[in-house]
């Protein structure tokens, strides 16, 4: 059996006093971030936003393009593909659409507007965790709170044991700070439960950030690079025209269909 | 019709016509009187605990009573039902775009044109590239009888919005009832690179390049068909238009350009119309389908 | 009703067993017996519990759909319908006049 089965009895009181309030602590400031967030939220769709949403529809109609343009004649293709590609010849109203140039994304230290936003998002997921960080160091450091059901190797040691100054004690016993950190993510399931999905509680979406196609674009997403990925993609996509031969699929399959049934009506 | 229903029933049958889109206004309103009097409610509002229920009922209702004639004040009534509602959730959610544009169609309903205008130009104003608000100003001309004009507004929005494929198909409706063929086959172009293996889209598209009768949208139409024939095997629809742009290709006008596949077509189309009738017409109205083939000049023997 | 009471039933013996395992793993710990395994009818409870819970909250929420989504298709007649285009210059008014 593993060296980490070998048991340490810890005071239950950790249990009562440690664990469970931690969670519940964590819970309800989920909540609260997220009325917060909703309060502070402004509804204002600016100039730019509406742009860039417009900006994400004529991506999408040229990715369409690209999936579905097999369906369409050729020349119909060709049509399409000349409106978002073509090269203007000095005349700027025959530019193809994704030939446009958009402007350079802002430099989120110039435009103090912009920031404000970026800080004002930050704002309430970034100072709840440096607090609560503060508090369960200063609170609930020097002991042991729980144990990981599995065994890790002694790498985990650093991070999983902070304040525990015991080198010989098994990587599986951790401080309270990691119990916090499953705590997040523990708590994220119950905050979708409780405030549905895509809640402000939630900072995984925040971690990730998405390409600017939705309402609020990443101001830092450069769209010409956007466009010009866009543009070489529709470039090399050449058009095999899905309806071709498409008369003679039809007679085939409807012959084949009927030979089945003959030979069915055969085996009666 | 509704009176043998209980109360909940109704709410379920209401709630099932918001979900899937229905038209259903004058059953809308029937199920709306019989659910209040049913709850013995004062008003509507009243009769729906369930608030998030509630406030979308209001606004089904509203419309249900600007399609039955409820916009302007009946004899009797102070003011219209529709009115009314609009009242009840303007107190509910006062900042509220979608009551804003809720307001705007009920202005529309009365025929104050001048008045939805105006609301949905602030609308616009407010949030730039509101679709809904662009949307509902095409409406305007096309109620007004003012088709062009319709067209411009919706085609500019289309040129700027080029994923929203419910105004694709608007406009091709609209161009279709100016006669535009042409530009209404470029809407449904982009309508079949939305949704390709939907049927739907491919047979309108073919019954556009038929009307336009060249040669070349003869052979564009019959793909199409066929690849909807394909899709949807047994729809009679796609079948009839392949015969008949088989036999269109089959006439004195294109005799240079026969080819043995259109005729092997054709029999396939008139064979399976006639299996798929045979299936589900009874004997009398076999017969006047066989005439009827006859006099189309169905003459191939199956 | 009879769902939520099946519901809270699973839950309470859930949590009975729950509670037997950790008792009974005392009562190892104090006797100084080997700890492993647990008697079977803290087994069994556990499993019955685990059953009747899980019915209990399927048949709680809303009720199963058509696997085919047959009845889920669009009507033939509301195809076509696009709400924000509704236009309410129609016969509406005198064919559905409150008599």
């Amino acid at each position: 059996m593993a060296p980490a089965a070998i048991p340490l009895l810890l005071d239950t009181s950790i249990r009562d006093w440690v664990l469970i309030p931690i969670v519940i602590v964590m819970f309800l400031l989920g909540i609260v971030r997220h009325h917060i967030t909703e309060l502070l939220k402004s509804d204002r769709i600016d100039d730019k936003a509406a742009k860039a949403a417009l900006d994400g529809q004529g991506l999408l109609r040229a990715r369409v393009l690209r999936a579905n343009g097999r369906f369409l004649s050729p020349l119909a293709f060709q049509m399409r593909k000349n409106f978002f590609t073509q090269a203007d010849g000095g005349d700027d109203s025959k530019k193809g659409w994704l030939m446009q140039e958009r402007p350079k994304p802002a430099n989120p230290m110039g435009d103090p507007s912009q920031m404000m936003g970026m800080l004002k998002n930050n704002m309430s997921f970034v100072i709840p965790q440096m607090l609560i960080m503060g508090w369960i160091n200063y609170f609930f450091s020097g002991f042991i709170a729980t144990r990981v059901p599995f065994p890790l190797t002694v790498r985990f040691k650093m991070m999983l044991q902070r304040g525990i100054e015991l080198p010989t004690l098994d990587a599986s016993w951790v401080s309270s700070l990691s119990w916090y950190f499953l705590a997040v993510f523990g708590v994220r399931g119950l905050h979708t439960l409780v405030l549905g999905e895509g809640n402000a509680a939630d900072q995984s979406m925040n971690m990730q950030q998405m390409a600017g196609m939705g309402m609020t674009p990443n101001p830092t997403v450069d769209m010409n690079q956007v466009f010009k990925a866009e543009r070489e993609n529709l470039d090399l996509c050449v058009h095999e025209y899905a309806l071709a031969n498409i008369e003679r699929a039809l007679l085939d399959t409807a012959s084949v269909s009927a030979t089945s049934t003959t030979s069915k009506l055969k085996q009666h | 019709m509704v009176k043998q229903q209980s109360v909940s029933q109704m709410k379920a049958r209401l709630s099932e016509l918001r979900k899937t889109n229905q038209r259903q206004s004058e059953l809308v309103l029937e199920l709306a009187e019989a659910i209040q009097s049913g709850q013995g409610a004062r008003s509507l509002a009243a009769a729906f605990s369930d608030e998030a229920e509630r406030w979308d009922v209001l606004e089904q209702v509203a419309r249900a009573a600007m399609d039955c004639g409820r916009a302007r004040p009946t004899r009797g009534e102070e003011e219209s039902l529709a009115a009314t509602l609009v009242k009840q959730l303007a107190a509910r959610f006062p900042e509220s775009n979608r009551v804003k544009l809720l307001q705007g169609e009920l202005f529309e309903a009365q025929g104050d044109w001048a008045g939805a205008t105006q609301l949905y130009d602030e609308l616009l104003t407010e949030t730039p590239n509101h679709a809904a608000a662009t949307k509902r100003k095409a409406v305007i001309f096309k109620s007004r009888g003012d088709i062009p004009k319709a067209i411009s507004v919706l085609a500019a929005y289309v040129q700027q919005a080029m994923a929203d494929y419910e105004a694709w198909v608007e406009l091709s409706e609209l161009y279709l009832s100016r006669g535009d063929f042409q530009r209404a086959a470029f809407c449904f172009e982009e309508l079949i690179l939305s949704n390709p293996l939907s049927p739907v889209y491919h047979i309108r598209y073919a019954e556009t390049l038929y009307t336009m009768g060249s040669l070349e949208n003869l052979q564009l139409a019959r793909k199409h068909y066929a690849n909807a024939c394909k899709i949807q095997p047994d729809d009679a629809r796609s079948l009839l238009g392949l015969y008949m742009t088989c036999s269109a290709l089959n006439s004195e006008k294109f005799i240079k350009q026969r080819t043995p596949i259109n005729e092997e077509l054709e029999a396939f189309a008139v064979s399976r119309l006639k299996q798929l009738y045979s299936k589900q017409a009874s004997a009398p109205q076999l017969e006047c389908l066989n005439e009827t083939f006859s006099k189309m000049a169905l003459t191939t023997s199956s | 009703m009879l769902t939520r009471v099946a519901f809270v039933l699973g839950a309470l013996l859930l949590f009975n067993a729950a509670y037997s395992t950790v008792q009974y793993r005392n009562f190892l710990k104090m006797a100084e017996k080997d700890q492993s395994g647990l008697p079977i009818d803290i087994v069994l409870q556990t499993l019955a519990a685990m059953v009747l819970a899980t019915w209990a909250i399927v048949e709680y929420t809303a009720p199963f759909k058509n696997i085919h989504g047959s009845n889920e298709r669009v009507r033939y007649d509301a195809v076509d319908n696009r709400p924000i285009f509704y236009s309410f210059q129609h016969r509406g008014a005198l064919l559905f006049k409150k008599q």
